[in-house]
């Protein structure tokens, strides 16, 4: 544009010295008759600036537009390739959305407090920690707890980086924060939670309702409690007006224990979570006072600190072990010492799941890569296909960068379908998914349709756009047009350039398909071992109830009494086969330890499980006596205390001598117990632990608090009987919470659940990536049986036999096969000792299990290759070179 | 007669600019001496409005340009009439036509019409 101005002042200027003017006079008047010459010429400037911009849209959205129409009479004329590439995607694309969006709420997504990154938590532990048993998405965490002298110390140092620490006693470990409320009619226990006043200033949190206590609560030390949202609407009707209102509770621990008005001050949000999976219902203040006069040594508190603005959890951390070795006594042991540990308090929520979402993110991604795969290599033959058309455009004048962009265009669109089929399957897929998490799977509950997702799904659609549509248009456009126009009068097979892209397209494929497949069958043999393991106990149709006699009452009378009469109430219940007492409910609740000696001054301690049991135990249970005798009516009446142990314990503590008759000590000062009877080892806390040494008293010498109810019915499932036991147990002792009751198979079931599930889905994932594998190769085989059909048509001519041909076309592409398989197995190999972790009773070496992924992808893969084939017979060699 | 409505002096510029193309291909000044030439000097106009309107006809595609070489071997920007403003100069020539006939046939009335 200035250069057009220029020649126009350069052409008026030599008109006007023709007319004989001066130069400058011309020049002058020249760009006199612009006006005000540099406005004019900036504004000029500016508008064909505008107007080049406004072309040069419209110029590409007329290429858009032409793209877009062509990419839609391509698809019309091809649904197949289309529809199968955007499903394809979907998949790929919705399995990775409905997984991320499990990995977002768990591992991502803040926990709903203020600044949660800055909240940590404090514990003593060993500082040597006993390893953690493998496998377990939910493995139960036992830590987080501190002695109130090293907890109030801690708070009271200066330089411990923190703005405050806080603390609580939990529901789950102490038996002080079970709280009964007491209703009209009934008591309902609740999980309950005892905190310090700065509690909820220190996470944060605030009250929907009402408010919350605080620290300037402490001096009144008056009974305050905050309820958790749903217990609001659950027991109160979600009334505004509870605030302010008084309820009564019983707290306390168990001689203590009685009745206390509470006050309640507010409601919490909905959203606010402290203890995964199920959230504490109520929250009692604990004033700072009570806690110092706490005994110094429990180990009861668990400790949530806020970092000071600047400070790293290295720095406190390293402040907090410095801290701790003034509270150790100088002569312990160093594999007795303690540390004061930190973390940040997202792991100690969610940090025993995270190598199972780890796993479950790979494989899905592993899916995705799978997917990206077919789709690159569906363009690909497209591409092939396409190439005369294309050889035309460029012949015709079109620039590579616009073949390019058609190409782009057509990939952008089956992406954007892709993707949003994808999402439409993650939205529906991760309910179902949802529904296969374990139940005590952390955050659980915060899993949502997310748009999180729809992001996650859009960046994948990109990638793969990219990945499935960028290079094999750039190899396809790369060489000249004629050489293309060529090929249509000469053999009209691909470059080896692009065949050789196929196949190592293929090569990817059953590589990854193969990674999946040996990951996906070691973790299913590992599962069906798991589900053939031994109990050493029948628990089918068992029905079972813990209960926890938390109150000063049951001290009055001995617990057997009232044990005796709970007892004979559930066996009269019509329906009851037998009934029984014990302290642990088999894989859930407390299974107390002790440490056993042959004599006093024995070196040698055994560890042993101590379960506290009623004669009919072992019958309930069906556990099978090995020697000696089972529990006698007169046992442990006033006489010599006795046991039954369990063949481990009588093997670790005697060798193969026969241990009736012989005696134990629990401790020095304790009276030898006499080994009446030895049963056999049960699987009694998880199904993937060896069983370990167990001992067996009778109720009568080692009264508990905690006793669980075990029930086998005479017919029929058993759970029909629960009404039926809870009424006669509420007629024993009104006063005794309602309990949930459920069955040992169900209990046994939820152990597992973590592993069905990423069993399942890893499982699924690998068949979807064998699926799409196999679909790949049957477009590539297809599209060589297109490519050479004259040259097989004469070959078959000239009497060449079925499988001849077949060789001809499918030898190729499942050598390629062969070769991912390979490397799958090798990465699968490697990949097996990460997963070992997840492992049960399988060698993650075992020979038969590779090569059975390995027959299975070269078997699946051999069936597609001749299924794609088997046109191969139909062709008609006249009509074949006619068509030329 | 909605052409009528358009701004006199604009759409009358666009018009004579194409009528001007009509004759060949042009660069902006030649087109502005041919305006002066043929209009007796009466449509003087300003230069940077001849450019103006050049660029706008570009724009919405009746005319297109491209630089070539001058008689006396100098560049400049040569504009062409496209198939598009040939259709467009016919129609505002036309519009045009009656327009001016109608206004000059009552600007010459000498009796009062009956």
């Amino acid at each position: 544009m200035a250069a057009e101005l220029e020649e126009h002042i350069a052409l008026r200027t030599e008109h006007l010295m023709a007319r004989g003017l001066s130069q400058e006079a011309a020049e002058r008047q020249a760009r006199a008759r612009f006006g005000h010459f540099p406005t004019a010429r900036r504004q000029l400037l500016l508008s064909a600036r505008q107007r080049e911009g406004r072309m040069d849209r419209r110029e590409r959205l007329q290429d858009l537009k032409q793209d877009i129409r062509l990419a839609w009479r391509m698809a019309r004329r091809a649904p197949g390739f289309y529809l199968g590439t955007i499903l394809t995607l979907a998949l790929g694309v919705g399995a990775n959305g409905a997984v991320f969006s499990i990995l977002h709420a768990t591992l991502l997504e803040p926990l709903p407090y203020r600044a949660p990154g800055d909240v940590v938590a404090f514990w003593r532990a060993p500082k040597q920690p006993p390893p953690t048993p493998p496998g377990s998405l939910t493995a139960e965490r036992w830590r987080g707890i501190l002695t109130s002298v090293l907890a109030l110390n801690w708070r009271n140092d200066s330089t411990n980086g923190l703005t405050d620490l806080a603390l609580a006693l939990n529901w789950r470990a102490d038996r002080e924060a079970q709280f009964d409320l007491v209703l009209p009619d009934r008591a309902e226990r609740l999980r309950g939670g005892l905190v310090t006043p700065n509690f909820f200033e220190l996470l944060g949190v605030s009250a929907v309702v009402g408010r919350v206590f605080g620290l300037a609560d402490e001096p009144s030390g008056a009974p305050l409690l905050v309820l958790s949202h749903s217990l609001w609407i659950r027991e109160f009707g979600g009334d505004p007006g509870i605030v302010g209102r008084s309820v009564t509770l019983t707290v306390g621990s168990s001689r203590t224990r009685e009745r206390r008005a509470f006050t309640v001050t507010g409601v919490l949000s909905p959203a606010f979570r402290f203890t995964y999976p199920q959230e504490t219902e109520a929250w009692a203040m604990m004033p700072w006072s009570a806690v110092a006069s706490w005994d110094p040594r429990a180990i009861a508190f668990f400790a949530i600190g806020r970092l000071r603005p600047g400070r790293t959890l290295a720095q406190v951390a390293e402040r907090a072990a410095a801290f701790a070795v003034q509270f150790e006594r100088s002569d312990t042991p160093p594999a007795l010492q303690q540390t004061l540990e930190v973390e940040p308090i997202r792991e100690w929520v969610t940090g025993s799941s995270r190598p199972a979402l780890y796993l479950l993110g790979g494989v899905a991604l592993t899916l995705l890569l799978v997917a990206c795969v077919t789709v690159a290599n569906g363009f690909l033959v497209r591409l092939s296909e396409r190439q005369q058309d294309l050889s035309l455009r460029a012949a015709l004048g079109a620039r590579r960068s616009r073949l390019v962009r058609q190409v782009l265009t057509e990939g952008a669109l089956i992406s954007a379908g892709g993707v949003g089929a994808g999402t439409i399957l993650a939205l529906l897929l991760q309910p179902a998914l949802r529904r296969f998490l374990p139940a005590a799977f952390p955050r659980v509950g915060d899993i949502g349709a997310d748009p999180a997702i729809l992001g996650f799904a859009a960046a994948t659609a990109a990638v793969t756009t990219l990945l499935a549509a960028l290079l094999p248009a750039l190899g396809g456009t790369a060489r000249s047009g004629a050489t293309r126009l060529g090929q249509r009068f000469g053999a009209a097979s691909a470059s080896r350039a692009a065949v050789r892209w196929r196949q190592g397209l293929i090569t990817c494929q059953a590589a990854l398909a193969t990674i999946l497949l040996v990951s996906a069958s070691l973790l299913l043999t590992s599962f069906f071992k798991l589900g053939r393991v031994s109990l050493g106990f029948d628990g089918t149709e068992v029905l079972t109830a813990e209960m926890r006699l938390i109150d000063r009452r049951y001290y009055t009378q001995p617990f057997a009494q009232l044990q005796d009469r709970l007892l004979a109430a559930v066996r009269g219940v019509p329906g009851v086969a037998s009934a029984a007492l014990t302290t642990a409910v088999p894989f859930r609740g407390v299974d107390y330890m002790m440490n056993y000696q042959r004599t006093p001054t024995d070196e040698r301690k055994e560890l042993a499980n101590v379960r506290t049991v009623d004669r009919a135990y072992f019958e309930v249970l069906d556990i099978p006596l090995r020697g000696g005798r089972l529990f006698s009516e007169i046992d442990g009446q006033p006489g010599p205390p006795v046991m039954v142990v369990s063949e481990a314990f009588a093997h670790k503590m005697f060798g193969s001598e026969n241990p009736v008759g012989k005696t134990v000590v629990a401790g020095a000062d304790s009276p030898p117990v006499e080994i009446i009877g030895v049963v056999g080892d049960v699987r009694y806390v998880r199904l993937d632990r060896d069983p370990r040494p167990a001992v067996y008293l009778t109720r009568s010498q080692g009264e508990s608090d905690l006793i669980c109810l075990l029930v086998r019915a005479t017919s029929g499932p058993v759970d029909r009987l629960a009404p039926a036991i809870r009424a006669a147990i509420h007629g024993v002792d009104p006063d005794l919470p309602t309990m949930d009751m459920t069955t040992i198979d169900r209990i046994i079931d939820e152990s597992v659940a973590d592993r069905r599930f990423y069993t399942g889905a890893t499982t699924a994932f690998a068949t979807l990536a064998l699926l799409l594998t196999v679909v790949g190769l049957g477009v590539v085989v297809t599209r060589i049986v297109t490519e050479r059909k004259r040259e097989l048509a004469i070959r078959a001519a000239l009497g060449a036999s079925f499988g001849r041909l077949i060789r001809r076309t499918s030898g190729e592409s499942l050598a390629a096969v062969g070769l991912g398989v390979a490397a799958g197995l090798g990465g699968g190999f490697a990949i097996s000792s990460v997963l070992q972790h997840f492992l049960f009773q399988v060698d993650s070496r075992s020979p038969l299990l590779y090569a059975g992924v390995a027959l299975l992808v070269i078997g699946v893969a051999a069936a597609a290759a001749w299924w794609s084939s088997r046109r191969l017979g139909q062709f008609n060699l006249a009509e074949l070179l006619r068509a030329d | 007669m909605s052409e009528t409505a358009l701004p006199l002096l604009k759409g009358t510029v666009d018009m004579l600019v194409l009528k001007a193309l009509s004759w060949g291909p042009m660069h902006g000044f030649g087109i502005a001496l041919w305006l002066e030439e043929h209009s007796a000097g009466t449509l003087g106009l300003d230069d940077s409005m001849t450019y103006q309107v050049l660029h706008r006809l570009e724009g919405k595609g009746h005319i297109a340009a491209k630089w070539r070489i001058t008689e006396n071997k100098r560049r400049a920007r040569f504009y062409t009439l496209t198939a598009d403003g040939q259709r467009y100069l016919a129609d505002q020539a036309m519009a045009w036509q009656r327009y001016s006939s109608s206004v000059t046939g009552i600007m010459s009335l000498r009796t009062r019409p009956a």
